[in-house]
């Protein structure tokens, strides 16, 4: 049989199902199903599913799954013999000690030009690893040859070397979660890729005072969310339309944002009651009444207004009708 | 041409001689008899080499249902797909060379969708029985496995 009806017959299969019958036949080994994307997890690979196995509160994955795991990975990849990837995304629970594998794959996905790339090594909270794999600037390509454009890391480490971060110049792209970022980090982030457009930091540890500063142009759209260390968040992004914040932080510093368009500022109730040992994180937007005046409008001189509404913060440009100046309001100016 | 035939059937003789009366809408749901009809370079009747006439009997049944169908509910053409498709393994072989070197898009569909299925959620083991001494799937005869794919499959 020819290999594109093989071919085609695989592209019905999971990864999994597809490797299983491809491993029986000498013809069909190195036939590869047409796949763009490939998403490894404890599902695709080992074929367990998680919940029903994890549900009874015993939630480390065993080393032997570990190992398998890693196995299964490199065997698929090995098999794969398409001419580009466009997305590679790998969920599970990975310290820095399977480095060597994890390099690997990220290598192969540089050769095979992958655009999106989506490291997710939390897999669940109880079983993270304190050993943060490092991701590997290093291999990516010099210069313009890069074609990574999405960048997703989760439970990863992200150490700032300049004369490395440089590679990330093609990103557009960056998504970071429970991971720790420094500022000197944030700002080689921010002052080597300059096609950045979308940044998110989420439950990681941040700076005290965080600084988004930096020639980019292109950066659009800002999002912090619960990150944990920070107590002032000073923006100065010239390109910048969208700033979205959920947390406790309450000094905001807006320096040089004229494309600045929607503000969305949500608190979280525990740290509106300054208790930090409360558990409650139920969202409370309602006890700030007064509306926040931020700075003023280059181009009018109308006053930038930080406000409260039905769901949640939001900036208003000018002030109402009725006209009142907000009241003891802290003002950033420059 | 024969002064008999109507003016919209074509004649189809598989590579075992016997002649099938076909209309030509029928006919052209394979796209390499459609691609020779337009151009013109068949004659009253057009043979198909390399499919028997029983394969070529089945074949055209499917084409058959699929043009009379159109206005039938989708579900009941899935219905008489997955009965259609539902046969032995050398039928299947047949079937789907047929249907590949005619190019006829939908019949390879619900073909290989079933040889799928026949693979989906089993074990190797499983897939290795069912498939082994059959031309669908040349299997291999040595042992060689890589483990970690079987492992769990008796589970």
């Amino acid at each position: 049989m020819s290999d594109d009806i093989l071919s085609f017959i695989l592209s019905f299969l999971s990864i999994r199902d597809s490797v299983k019958a491809r491993i029986l036949s000498r013809k069909w080994r190195y036939i590869c199903p047409f796949m763009l994307n490939l998403d490894f997890d404890l599902h695709t690979v080992l074929g367990i599913n998680y919940k029903a196995r994890y549900s009874n509160g015993d939630s480390d994955i065993s080393w032997e799954d570990k190992s398998n795991f890693v196995t299964g990975v490199d065997q698929i990849l090995e098999l794969h013999n398409g001419q580009k990837l466009l997305s590679l995304r790998i969920y599970f629970c990975l310290g820095n000690e399977y480095a060597g594998y994890v390099d690997r794959w990220i290598r192969f996905s540089i050769i095979m030009k992958t655009e999106k790339l989506d490291l997710d090594f939390s897999a669940s909270p109880e079983s993270q690893s304190n050993n943060l794999y490092d991701f590997p600037y290093q291999l990516l390509p010099q210069g313009d040859s890069s074609q990574l454009k999405y960048l997703c890391l989760k439970s990863c480490n992200l150490r700032s070397t300049p004369n490395h971060i440089s590679r990330l110049v093609s990103l557009k792209s960056l998504d970071l979660e429970h991971v720790p970022l420094n500022q000197s980090c944030a700002n080689n982030i921010l002052s080597s890729c300059l096609n950045f457009e979308w940044l998110r930091l989420k439950n990681s540890i941040l700076p005290e005072t965080l600084c988004i500063h930096g020639p980019s142009l292109h950066l659009k759209i800002l999002i912090v969310h619960e990150c944990y260390g920070v107590e002032k968040i000073e923006i100065s992004s010239i390109g910048l339309t969208t700033f979205e914040y959920m947390g406790k932080v309450k000094n905001f510093c807006f320096l040089d944002v004229p494309r600045l368009e929607k503000v969305h500022i949500s608190y979280i109730a525990k740290t509106l009651y300054g208790d930090d040992d409360e558990e409650v994180t139920s969202q409370n937007s309602g006890t700030v009444e007064e509306p926040k005046f931020l700075g003023l409008y280059p181009g009018s001189n109308e006053k930038i207004l930080l406000k409260n509404g039905p769901y949640g913060f939001y900036v208003q440009l000018g002030e109402d009708r009725k006209g009142y100046l907000p009241e003891g309001a802290s003002v950033s100016q420059y | 041409m024969s002064s008999s035939l109507e003016k919209n059937m074509l004649i189809l003789r598989s590579s075992d001689g016997e002649e099938f009366i076909v209309p030509e809408v029928v006919a052209v749901m394979s796209k390499a008899i459609k691609n020779m009809v337009e151009d013109e370079c068949a004659s009253n009747t057009i043979p198909v080499p390399n499919v028997d006439a029983n394969i070529l009997a089945m074949v055209i049944e499917f084409c058959k249902k699929h043009d009379e169908s159109e206005a039938e509910a989708a579900s009941d053409l899935k219905t008489f797909d997955s009965e259609f498709v539902n046969r032995g393994q050398e039928a299947l072989y047949d079937l789907i060379t047929a249907a590949n070197f005619r190019d006829v898009k939908e019949l390879l569909d619900a073909l290989c969708q079933n040889v799928a299925e026949m693979i989906k959620g089993k074990s190797v083991h499983h897939i290795r029985i069912q498939f082994l001494g059959y031309q669908l799937f040349e299997i291999l005869t040595s042992n060689f496995i890589w483990n970690i794919w079987c492992d769990r499959d008796f589970d």
